[in-house]
């Protein structure tokens, strides 16, 4: 029989009160891909940060190709042969995509001096070799997301000699392109021996790319299957240990009336005259592709980009579209699509994110805070109703995993009153469980009688829970959808052409 | 300022061209080039252009540690007292009888283990670097005025010692030599170097920088050892240029040396910055000084122009950091 490439027995992990892993056993083979599916919370990321060396597991062994080992840093973990991609981009922004793919390891000539040549010469022919185009003397800073998760990847699997690589959803950001570069890279490690941890909340990708699936739940694997003996559906199933409700709420017409009209809505080289409305209890959604303006739409609108012409109207009232600050306050709520940087005080605690952004409206007089007791309680309220799973309003909201961390960005706004609500990426990186319970609340809110607007990049969510879509082509609106001919195809030909 | 943009952020391949903001420090010292002449006739001359890089020397050396620590994403407050450490250690050896070159030593070392307790307290001691290096600036002027009672060195100090500043090489100041040696030293270390590169990227981030395996505790803790050797050395420098051992050597230095290395486009969250850039921070610091003086201005009103000139350089570098996204 064949060495396993990582044998892990019984592993366990708590954090605090909260046992995250309980008795794990996983064993990976040489050179095959193998998928980690879980819901948020399932214990996946607490596993790979063991593996890699982060944390330390309280109980368990871990044997690397046959051999019992320990990790007490991610260097070890590196050294040792495994390489993880996290979810978060690992870069030196101001340094070269050269010099990030060699570093701590650059080529030196006598034995001092870094060989300038051979480094860049060297990053571009491996970046070549892929078909990308990214240049190597560029600054970190200068790529767009994808590329510089490109250069990530590549940095993780070129170098050290891996034998084991970790890849934690690492085609969120990508485009088709760069996802067939990455599943060509996979390709050519499997052959070369290397095995492959990935986790995608992608179920197309996991068919296409995995040998193997292990699905865990409440820190325990619950089965491990080959990917050709096991459907979709039985790994949803095997996630959330039920059967799942339907994905999408079931949604009640919208009324006729408009609440919010917005007209003429320019930014320069980005939109040009926007015009739609959005009627009493409707979820309207924006598609569009990469660089067609579709992502500056709520932006504009909610004041983060400097918009030259357009009005806003809600209820009959003209907006006036200058900051955040005065968007909130003329009743706008907003969830951002990145949640780390522009949704969340990380290092704050999950009550005062909830409430932040109405503690001066609904909670203070004169500017001073008086009614903590009643903002705690709001904050209780929201973490009950949306099931945000967190030992308190007091542990800190980077602590949360991802998909509890996007329902508290979306339970900011069930505090206090609006008069409509803009959503970009509701759930993004955030698995099915959670994503039922967001589609739920969003539903609930445009049923109160709310305006919702809805950017996705996901065309099914947007069919799904949408009641009419409007496409953005060129800045331009280049079509509304709904009923019958809210399809996939047809939001993608409007997307494309006239 | 299209120039910062490139190709290669929407696909494309151009190479990437420095922008006009890189250069913005060099352009501005040849600004003051031409304004120095064209405001006195003494100021290109040979005689005073030495004056200005020798004059520069000291100071620079401070900068050039500050740099490096700035670029770590620290800042180093105690240079100036380890200077003074420096200037009034190698005074009071020789004075007791001890050899120049042992003097000097024990005048370096001392500055580096002062930098040494700064890193100590930055990395073990989790102490924010401005208030960890705020205490050690306190502590070693007080140490200071213990060695020397408050007054001044002026017995005991060989010549050979004060030919070290006031020599001169093929008709070049030694002071001249000095700057150009420490930025000539700076510039292999920070460019060509795993050392220097592994700086960089610990300013540009710490966690990252760990992940990739960069001995970030040893680069964190070295940068402070760097600059206390610098700033001792050149308190030596000031102890041989004057003659006498001061107490009061190097006050105010932090301050200078924060401007020029800031001034010369060194970013100082961390992370950026270029050794050409710190030496035109320095030169234009110091040929502002020195047309200001040409020009008779009063003490006063120099640190007036100083003080513009510093801001206004802040204000171009912000602008510039916020096109550049």
């Amino acid at each position: 029989m064949q060495m396993n490439a990582l044998e892990i027995q019984g592993v366990s992990k708590t954090f605090g009160a909260n046992k995250v892993l309980a008795d794990l056993n996983l064993s990976l083979r040489k050179g095959e891909v193998h998928a980690l599916m879980g819901e948020n919370g399932a214990g996946k990321s607490t596993l790979i940060k063991i593996i890699s060396g982060v944390h330390r597991a309280d109980e368990g062994v871990m044997y690397l190709n046959g051999e019992k080992v320990e990790f007490h840093s991610p260097y070890e973990a590196q050294i040792g042969g495994v390489a993880t991609l996290f979810q978060e981009i690992q870069e030196i922004p101001d340094l070269t995509v050269a010099e990030n793919l060699y570093a701590g390891m650059e080529p030196r000539k006598n034995r001092f001096l870094i060989d300038w040549k051979a480094l860049y010469e060297g990053a571009q022919k491996q970046i070549d070799a892929l078909g990308l185009k990214i240049d190597a003397t560029e600054k970190m800073r200068h790529l767009s997301p994808s590329s510089r998760k490109m250069v990530e990847i590549i940095r993780a699997v070129h170098k050290r000699k891996a034998s084991i690589v970790i890849m934690d959803e690492p085609t969120a950001n990508l485009n088709q392109g760069e996802i067939d570069a990455l599943f060509s890279m996979i390709g050519e490690l499997k052959k070369k021996g290397v095995s492959i941890i990935y986790i995608s909340h992608r179920m197309r990708e996991i068919f296409q790319v995995a040998n193997r699936v292990s699905v865990l739940r409440d820190g325990r694997l619950i089965r491990t299957e080959d990917i050709d003996n096991i459907t979709e559906e039985e790994i949803v199933k095997l996630m959330v240990g039920r059967d799942l409700p339907a994905l999408y709420p079931q949604r009640t017409l919208p009324e006729n009336a408009v609440a919010m009209k917005v007209t003429d809505l320019s930014v320069e080289g980005e939109l040009d005259k926007v015009t739609f409305d959005v009627r009493r209890k409707e979820i309207l959604g924006i598609a569009g592709l990469e660089g067609s303006g579709a992502t500056s739409v709520i932006k504009a609108m909610f004041g983060l980009k400097h918009v030259t012409s357009g009005t806003i109207e809600v209820d009959g009232d003209v907006l006036a579209i200058r900051t955040p600050k005065t968007s909130i306050a003329q009743g706008l709520a907003y969830v951002p699509e990145d949640r780390k940087h522009d949704g969340l005080f990380l290092n704050k605690t999950v009550g005062f994110n909830l409430v932040a952004s109405v503690l001066k409206s609904h909670f203070s007089r004169l500017g001073f805070v008086v009614r903590k007791r009643e903002a705690q309680a709001a904050s209780k309220d929201v973490i009950k109703r949306l099931g945000i799973k967190t030992s308190g309003t007091h542990s800190k909201i980077g602590s949360l995993s991802g998909g509890n961390q996007q329902k508290a960005l979306l339970g900011r706004w069930l505090v206090g009153s609006y008069r409509a609500i803009l959503l970009e990426e509701p759930t993004r990186g955030v698995d099915i469980g959670a994503k039922v319970e967001i589609y739920k609340e969003i539903s609930a809110l445009a049923n109160s009688g709310l305006p919702v607007l809805m950017y996705s990049s996901e065309m099914l969510e947007l069919i799904g829970m949408c009641d009419r879509v409007v496409v953005i082509r060129n800045g331009k609106v280049s079509g509304i959808l709904s009923g019958v001919e809210l399809t996939e195809e047809k939001i993608l030909s409007k997307a494309l052409s006239n | 300022m299209d120039v910062i943009l490139n190709a290669a952020s929407h696909g494309g391949r151009a190479r990437r061209r420095a922008s006009y903001a890189e250069f913005a420090p060099a352009l501005v010292v040849l600004a003051l080039l031409a304004i120095g002449a064209i405001s006195s006739d003494r100021f290109l001359q040979t005689n005073n252009m030495f004056n200005i890089l020798q004059y520069a020397a000291e100071p620079a050396l401070v900068a050039v540690g500050m740099m490096f620590v700035i670029l770590a994403r620290g800042i180093d407050l105690s240079v100036g007292s380890v200077m003074g450490i420096g200037n009034v250690t190698a005074a009071l050896m020789m004075a007791a009888g001890y050899p120049v070159i042992v003097a000097i030593a024990c005048a370096l070392l001392f500055g580096a283990a002062i930098g040494l307790v700064n890193g100590l307290l930055v990395t073990k001691g989790r102490v924010e670097p401005i208030i960890a290096t705020l205490s050690t600036m306190i502590g070693a002027r007080s140490v200071i005025y213990f060695m020397t009672n408050g007054a001044p060195l002026f017995e005991g100090i060989p010549k050979s010692f004060v030919a070290i500043a006031r020599g001169k090489v093929a008709g070049v100041p030694n002071g001249v030599l000095f700057l150009v040696l420490v930025f000539l030293g700076a510039y292999v270390v920070l460019n060509h170097t795993r050392y220097g590169r592994h700086v960089f990227a610990v300013g540009g981030s710490e966690e990252t920088a760990k992940l990739f395996g960069m001995k970030v505790l040893w680069i964190k803790i070295s940068v402070y050892v760097i600059s206390g050797l610098l700033a001792a050395t050149a308190g030596v420098v000031g102890a041989s240029r004057l003659g006498i051992g001061d107490p009061n050597a190097g006050i105010g230095y932090e301050l200078i040396a924060i401007t020029m290395v800031v001034v010369g486009g060194v970013r100082l969250a961390g992370g950026v910055g270029s050794v050409f850039g710190a030496l035109s921070g320095v030169l234009i610091v110091s040929i502002l000084t020195n047309i200001l003086q040409l020009n008779n201005v009063s003490t006063n009103a120099q640190h007036a122009f100083l003080g513009g000139g510093i801001i206004g350089m802040m204000l171009f570098l912000s602008w510039r950091d916020a096109r550049e996204g």
